[in-house]
């Protein structure tokens, strides 16, 4: 009984490894993504083009007729798209800026926005200082405005901050000559720190430089586009 | 005898197996499936060239022919039925393809224009053009050259029909993960006097930037990856982030291996950019962003 089974084992040991084998290469084309991409493949060797069907033939010509026009209108919406008035986009992560109209570039360069800091005040209240991203309007163009000094400046200099109304809260050129205000309490303004220009320094407002400023303020209007990103 | 019975019963399975799979990989496929390649442009250009010297031949010929016996015209004319036929379907695959690229753009510039009314950021990946564009209420507000890009075969190999539907809608992100914080918010807090203030004002200083590499995983399965052009400073973050993607992806293929449930197809995308404009891109896009593909 044992040497048949010996004898059994001889005849079919070579069967045993590709056994096994055949069923890993097998299952791994059926359940693996990597070797399904390669079927992919596989199957292109295989597979002719063939992209005319004549069924079709006859309204192809329409088809292309439609699909022409239906582009051209897509693009004169699309271009409707891109504003009238001249437009900034403001680049939170490299600190730059870039002042176009419809067409060109007017000027680009440098400005400095939030610094991503969450201030943790005394009584456990939060400040997130970091420039919101999306689409603004210029709500209020303004000229030599002084800055109106928040809690969390205050704060921030480990100092007790005034009553609401104190005037001590008023202060001047810390904003520069022009402000624009976008909404939510945040601006474009000009800074004293012009050395951080290019830096992530604010509390959430847009710094730039006074020329650039000055260029930007007579440049975008009351309801012009700030594009923040 | 069992024993033999045993073992081909075994291999009986095995062969019904082998059938099944190039049944279902290869046969039907090729059977049912029409794809449009990247090549396929140009072999329908190969083959219009072809009919195209073709035809010239029979013009030759026919005007050899015209001198010839009443005989011969017959077959000549035949011949130039035969040509005229030709042209008829090679227009029409001309016409498919025109017709197929059109519908691509006029896809791409609805999805566009649908996007644009959305008060969210969304990318446009421009494969033919090798730009990734972030944009804004249509309004083009980043765009970085893409360096490189490789695209799976199983996008490749997607039916012109299938194509137009699957990259007719923006693709929407599920998931991501990547090598760099999307918002690196620092947490301070307040010091309790100035002089505590004074002491801890730092000067400050331009941010480092960290190797970038992101895979971010759309609907429809579609995988984007963005890899840094640049030459990785050292930095055992980007080779971590792969390893454990590696890891898992060979889990689940173990898994499927034994629970014998079918992983999906995975149409893989992959582009290489500038390491700041991949920040820039991965940081500008929110949360769940879309994108739509120029392909």
């Amino acid at each position: 009984m044992e040497t048949e089974d010996k004898s059994w084992f001889r005849k079919y040991a070579p069967w045993i490894i590709p056994f096994p084998l055949c069923y890993l290469i097998v299952a791994s084309i059926l359940y693996t993504p990597q070797f399904q991409n390669t079927a992919f493949l596989v199957r292109s060797w295989f597979t002719g083009v063939n992209l005319t069907s004549k069924s079709n033939a006859g309204g192809i010509g329409k088809q292309i007729q439609t699909s022409k026009s239906n582009l051209s209108a897509l693009q004169v919406k699309l271009s409707d798209l891109l504003p009238d008035k001249p437009y900034i986009i403001v680049n939170t992560t490299d600190n730059r800026f870039e002042l176009r109209n419809s067409k060109d570039t007017i000027r680009t360069g440098v400005c400095s926005t939030g610094k991503d800091v969450l201030l943790i005040g005394p009584k456990g209240k939060k400040w997130l200082f970091k420039t919101p991203k999306g689409m603004f309007s210029v709500l209020l163009k303004r000229k030599d405005a002084p800055w109106i000094k928040p809690d969390w400046a205050y704060i921030e200099e480990g100092v007790k901050p005034p009553s609401a109304r104190s005037e001590d809260r008023i202060e001047y050129g810390s904003l520069g000559k022009y402000q624009i205000s976008i909404g939510d309490n945040y601006m474009l303004h000009g800074t004293l720190y012009k050395r951080f220009l290019g830096l992530p320094v604010t509390h959430g407002c847009v710094r730039l430089g006074d020329e650039d400023l000055e260029v930007i303020f007579n440049t975008l209007e009351k309801g012009s586009k700030v594009y923040i990103y | 005898m069992a024993k033999k019975t045993l073992f081909w019963s075994i291999t009986s399975i095995l062969i019904l197996i082998v059938v099944y799979v190039l049944t279902t990989t290869v046969i039907m496929p090729v059977v049912t499936m029409n794809p449009l390649q990247d090549s396929t442009s140009s072999k329908v250009v190969e083959t219009v060239e072809k009919s195209a010297k073709k035809s010239e031949k029979t013009e030759v010929q026919t005007k050899k022919s015209s001198k010839g016996d009443k005989g011969s015209k017959k077959s000549d004319l035949k011949d130039q039925e035969q040509v005229v036929d030709e042209k008829v379907t090679i227009g029409n695959q001309e016409d498919q393809l025109t017709l197929f690229e059109l519908k691509k753009t006029e896809n791409l510039l609805r999805s566009r224009y649908n996007l644009a009314s959305e008060d969210s950021m969304y990318l446009v990946l421009d494969l033919i053009d090798k730009i990734a564009c972030i944009e804004l209420k249509g309004v083009p507000l980043h765009k970085s050259k893409i360096f490189d890009f490789t695209v799976s075969n199983s996008i490749k190999m997607l039916h012109t029909q299938q194509l137009l539907q699957w990259i007719g809608q923006p693709f929407i992100l599920k998931n991501a993960i990547s090598t760099i914080a999307r918002v690196p918010i620092a947490v301070v807090n307040a010091p309790k006097d100035t002089i505590e203030a004074n002491s801890n004002t730092v000067l400050p200083s331009a941010p480092v930037r960290e190797d970038v590499y992101l895979i971010m995983n759309f609907e429809r399965n579609l995988q984007l990856i963005i890899q840094q052009e640049e030459i990785s400073e050292g930095n055992s973050r980007v080779d971590s982030l792969k390893l454990s993607y590696k890891k898992r992806e060979i889990d689940k293929t173990i898994k499927s291996l034994t629970t014998f449930k079918r992983e999906l197809v995975k149409p893989q995308i992959v582009i290489t950019l500038k390491k700041s404009d991949a920040t820039i891109l991965y940081r500008a896009l929110p949360l769940k962003p879309k994108m739509v593909i120029r392909m």
